[in-house]
């Protein structure tokens, strides 16, 4: 019976995975958040999750506008079609992009909703995904301090035949004019891939 | 992935933050273990030589550019700070430099310069009112947010708000950006007083624990009479009388003359500006007498 | 078929004089036809968006729609007051460009009758360096092939990829912080003040070190422990690569050892209850046990694998922390010391604390963790009593209370800051306070109640608190950088710390009036472990 169990917690299928990275996306924008300062530390609240404690917002109308993201971005990644998601720090006062987290997600092109499902087990994928999330944390070593007031803004990169939903738009990317970069630690769930780096604005 | 790419993850604590952010390349090349090499010098240790020897050497028309790499590259090269990398004794060099020179009264790289060295020391607004009386930044909207933050985060909000004002008139560049401070600093005032502010610390510290008497007698300890280190309860002592020493009588009762009395008598909220202040308050002058230089280890002695 | 339709277009456009059969109407067709025509939404915004994309791009050319046309257009006279909101306007899309055209209801006149390229939103810096790829220049001689590789990935993955992909914003964006917030990080980059007691503090407490003592070569490092104050009064003070004996009560100084290798370092200290016995800890991942009285080595315990950064002693077991995140257990007394391994963190382990009684074991890392253990373990496969993540930076200060059993106290680094109790019993946090810098060292005094904290940037300060209401009793200032390690004297009036500056300060905070202190014996309250001793193995 426990070999059972065992087998089940370690195999992941295209909804699995497609499940552990939208959830990952949740509490990694949460934690982007918080240890940004882009919006009040009271604002938070602490939960539990992959072994860590992780502070999430407690905004209904900001958990409405992550969740509606969220959920689009689970139905594209069952589709395939998401190639990038990335968090677009601006300032609000002069539109300028300060921060760039962006995160590539490589997806197992064979896999479909009837394959053979995976086997990596859950405790190794929470764990690199709890490294992903110390290192946002630790980020406050070398970013430089957002002095004024922001906004961010999520982007999404999908297939170019992609169908737009009504409630959503196509936007450029908001790169940043001489930035400097760094690359953060990736997870896998053996289905999808997810990388890590974030951009800033040049010290000079 | 490269081992090198997260050592800085793996020296987190020991990289100060930098308000500008840091450039991951020279965290990442200073976090690395120096190699004594014989009789040679570190790169690191090289620049700052090239460094050293351009500021004697330079002759060009802005000498404070040399500084200003220098001062950056400082920050960047010297995550922990430390004695080599000691951010506060370059920028009290610097500045002390150029503190009469007029052409950098406006510069906002000089202003900057000061922001930081401010923002180190104890007394931020000493500084901010010294530079407030030479009129070093009087142009410069950077130097008016930055007096004013230190003003509110001293809980000096009147202050702070003329400190906005002041810069606002005297048309600081850009206008624009103070007049969109102030606003952001008078809502967090706003909302601050109606969250009805900090409430005090009154759990705990309550009314059973015996108060301190301001100006009430003390006992003396041991065969000196040394002062207790307890100052309630019973080391105190209460004087029923007074000390017995007679007053002396004055030249003549009441004065020759008249003081002239003022109708309003009005509140100075900010100093205006004399230009008669012309030492910097560093703290390393002003507490001169406050601190101790290191002693020898064998004259010292605590007993155990 | 959206080939065929891409050369259509291109050849469309490259005839001049042809009309423009797709996108917005032209202004005299449009008042020609009486009725204000909305060129679509999606449509507006693709020309936007896909002129951001190109910029100043004319060789990556995307089979979007309009976009060559876009750009082989000069910029016209009338400013883009259709495209973005400048700045200083209120609007309900921070950082969206968009046209008024997008609106469900179609505005009076459309202002979107030719397009105009938005100078603030283009990428001018992406768009020439694309242009000029070819003629960069790379200094590659400095690169090596893995590095070219991860540039060209960089690259790739920044610059490249638009051409093929769409990029999504969902509409209804999200909320704004509320006005005037301030970015609450800020206390990381300047002074910053916590809030003081209203009360005054009954006792005098002098606010300038009773000495201060030159400490040169006291490395700079925030994980290691160079302090360790014995219950003879010796003072042990790890200075580079050696270790110097300080007699507090005479004033005598004594250099106990040195390290042999040339890069090699001390990186912790810990005596033993009794005070006879010092352990060092090196960069070596050497622990060495040294006889003071004799200034003889001892032993020479090697188990770690890399630097032991941390030593705690529990009767006859000594704990090691190392670099890689391991704890080993050594006892003393027989010669295959190595009993235990504690494997609970995956990176360096910088504080390590017995609790009095011997039952617990607080372990604090680099990975943010605190973990607390038994006294009971195994050789491998120990797994902790309670794994406490709250802390969102390195755990290194960490201190039992001694007088409330089973009362931990907590500290974290820079990205942290807080002060944490906990009872370790149940694992459960009682209580939080927020410092505003880097916690390195807390040291509790029983004779008055209180706890003093050491601290990083930018006060370097000590600071004093009354507990259990951590109200603020005093700050302890005149560290110029940040303080590193503390130790208490053996009879709790003292306390040292040790900073960056290369200097120890002596602070007489906790000082007991003379006719108050009962006499008491030089060696320590010797708590019966019975606890460990039960453990035989």
């Amino acid at each position: 019976m426990a070999g059972v169990l065992q087998a089940a917690k370690n195999s992941i299928t295209l909804k699995g995975s497609a499940e552990i990275v939208s959830e990952f996306f949740s509490y990694g924008i949460n934690s982007i958040l918080y240890q940004r300062g882009i919006y009040p530390p009271e604002t938070f609240s602490r939960v539990q999750k992959y072994g860590l404690t992780l502070l999430v917002t407690t905004d209904n109308e900001l958990k409405t506008y992550l969740n509606n993201v969220l959920m689009q971005l689970k139905d594209w990644l069952l589709d395939k079609t998401v190639e990038k998601l990335v968090v677009v720090v601006t300032s609000i006062d002069t539109q300028e992009v300060l921060e760039r987290w962006q995160f590539d997600i490589e997806c197992d092109k064979t896999m479909t909703e009837d394959s053979k499902p995976r086997e990596k087990p859950l405790k190794e994928i929470n764990d690199e995904i709890k490294a992903v999330i110390r290192q946002i944390t630790a980020s406050v070593t070398f970013l430089p301090l957002l002095e004024e007031n922001c906004s961010f803004d999520l982007l999404i990169y999908t297939d170019k035949d992609l169908q737009v939903p009504e409630t959503w738009e196509e936007s450029g990317p908001h790169f940043i004019a001489k930035s400097e970069e760094v690359r953060l630690r990736s997870f896998s769930t053996s289905i999808h891939k997810v990388d890590a780096m974030v951009c800033y604005k040049n010290a000079d | 992935m490269d081992p090198m790419e997260n050592s800085w993850e793996l020296s987190k604590e020991n990289v100060q933050p930098l308000r500008q952010g840091r450039k991951i390349a020279n965290l990442t090349a200073a976090l690395q273990p120096v190699n004594g090499q014989e009789g040679g010098l570190t790169r690191v240790q090289q620049e700052k030589q090239a460094f050293e020897a351009e500021l004697r050497m330079y002759s060009g028309d802005d000498p404070f550019s040399v500084w200003d790499r220098y001062i950056k590259w400082t920050e960047q090269n010297f995550p922990k700070g430390g004695k080599d990398g000691s951010l506060s004794t370059l920028l009290e060099r610097c500045l002390l430099f150029f503190k009469d020179d007029k052409r950098y009264s406006n510069d906002h790289r000089y202003l900057q310069a000061w922001i930081k060295f401010a923002g180190m020391t104890n007394q931020p607004v000493d500084i901010y009112n010294f530079l407030h009386d030479q009129a070093i930044g009087a142009q410069v909207s950077l130097f008016w947010e930055a007096w004013a933050w230190e003003l509110e985060q001293e809980g000096d909000t009147k202050k702070a708000d003329a400190v906005y004002m002041e810069g606002i008139q005297k048309q600081a560049q850009p206008v624009e950006l103070l007049v969109r401070k102030q606003k952001e600093f008078q809502a967090r005032v706003a909302r601050a007083t109606l969250e009805g502010g900090v409430p005090q610390q009154s759990a705990g510290m309550s009314g059973t624990e015996a108060q301190r008497v301001t100006l009430g007698g003390l006992r003396g300890q041991g065969k000196k009479h040394q002062a207790p280190v307890s100052r309630t309860g019973a080391s105190t002592k209460v004087y029923s009388t007074g000390l017995g020493v007679k007053p002396c009588a004055p030249p003549q009762v009441g004065q020759a003359f008249s003081v002239f009395s003022e109708d309003n008598p009005q509140d100075q909220v900010i100093p205006a500006p004399t230009g008669e202040w012309t030492n910097p308050p560093l703290p390393r002058v002003t507490s001169r007498e406050n601190t101790h230089k290191p002693g020898k280890w064998t004259e010292a002695k605590i007993e155990g | 078929m959206s080939h065929l339709k891409f050369e259509n277009d291109v050849n469309q456009l490259l005839r001049l004089d042809s009309a423009f059969t797709d996108g917005p109407v032209p202004r005299w067709q449009r008042k020609a036809m009486e009725s204000s025509r909305c060129s679509g939404p999606s449509n507006n915004t693709s020309l936007n968006s896909s002129c951001r994309n190109m910029s100043l791009n004319v060789s990556g050319c995307t089979p979007m729609k309009t976009s060559n046309r876009a750009s082989a257009k000069t910029p016209s006279h009338t400013p883009g007051k259709a495209k973005t909101p400048r700045s200083g306007r209120k609007s309900k899309t921070p950082g969206k460009s968009k046209t008024p055209g997008n609106n469900a209801k179609t505005p009076k006149t459309p202002v979107a009758d030719r397009f105009i390229p938005n100078r603030s939103a283009s990428n001018f810096e992406l768009g020439n360096f694309k242009c000029n790829a070819d003629k960069v220049h790379v200094d590659e001689e400095m690169l090596s092939p893995s590095k070219q590789q991860y540039q060209e990935a960089m690259s790739e993955n920044l610059n490249g990829n638009v051409v093929n992909s769409k990029i999504l914003a969902y509409k209804n964006k999200a909320p704004q912080a509320p006005e005037g917030y301030q970015n609450n990080m800020r206390v990381l980059y300047s002074q910053t003040k916590t809030p003081s007691s209203t009360r005054k503090v009954t006792r005098h407490i002098p606010q300038v070190p009773e000495r201060i003592l030159d400490a040169p070569e006291i490395l700079d490092d925030y994980y290691l422990n160079l302090l360790a104050w014995s219950c003879n009064n010796h003072l042990a003070v790890a200075l580079g690569n050696s270790v110097y004996l300080w007699n507090a009560g005479t004033g005598d100084i004594q250099q106990l050892m040195s390290m042999s290798g040339p890069e090699d370092y001390v990186s912790a200290v810990s005596w033993i209850a009794e005070g006879n016995f010092l352990a060092i800890g090196s960069s070596n991942a050497e622990v060495q046990l040294w006889d003071v009285a004799a200034q003889k080595r001892v032993r020479n315990m090697t188990s770690q694998s890399s630097r032991v950064g941390s030593l705690d002693w529990n009767v006859y077991i000594l704990s090691s922390g190392s670099r890689a995140g391991t704890i080993h257990h050594h006892d003393v007394r027989i010669a295959d010391h190595h009993v235990a391994t504690l494997d609970g963190h995956t990176q360096e382990v910088c504080g390590l604390k017995w609790s009095p009684d011997g039952r617990y074991l607080a372990s604090g890392g680099n990975d943010n963790l605190l973990n607390i253990w038994g006294y009971q373990c195994t050789r491998e496969g120990n797994v902790p009593l309670h794994t406490l993540t709250q802390h969102q930076a390195a755990v290194k200060a960490l201190s039992w209370c001694p007088w409330q059993a089973s009362v931990l106290a907590s500290g974290g680094g820079t990205a942290d800051r807080c002060i944490r109790f906990w009872n370790a019993n149940t694992g459960h946090c009682l209580n939080t306070v927020d410092t505003k810098s880097q916690v390195c060292s807390i040291l509790w005094s029983k004779e008055y109640k209180e706890l003093i904290s050491g601290h990083g940037f930018a006060n370097n300060q000590l600071t004093i608190w009354k507990y259990p209401t951590m109200a603020k009793v005093t700050e302890l200032t005149g560290h110029q950088a940040r303080v590193l390690h503390m130790a208490m004297s053996p009879d709790g009036t003292t306390v040292v710390s040790a900073a960056a500056d290369e200097t120890l300060r002596l602070w007489k905070c906790f000082a007991v009036d003379p006719q108050k202190k009962p006499a008491q014996k030089s060696h320590p309250d010797k708590k019966t472990n019975t606890l460990l001793r039960q453990q035989i193995r």
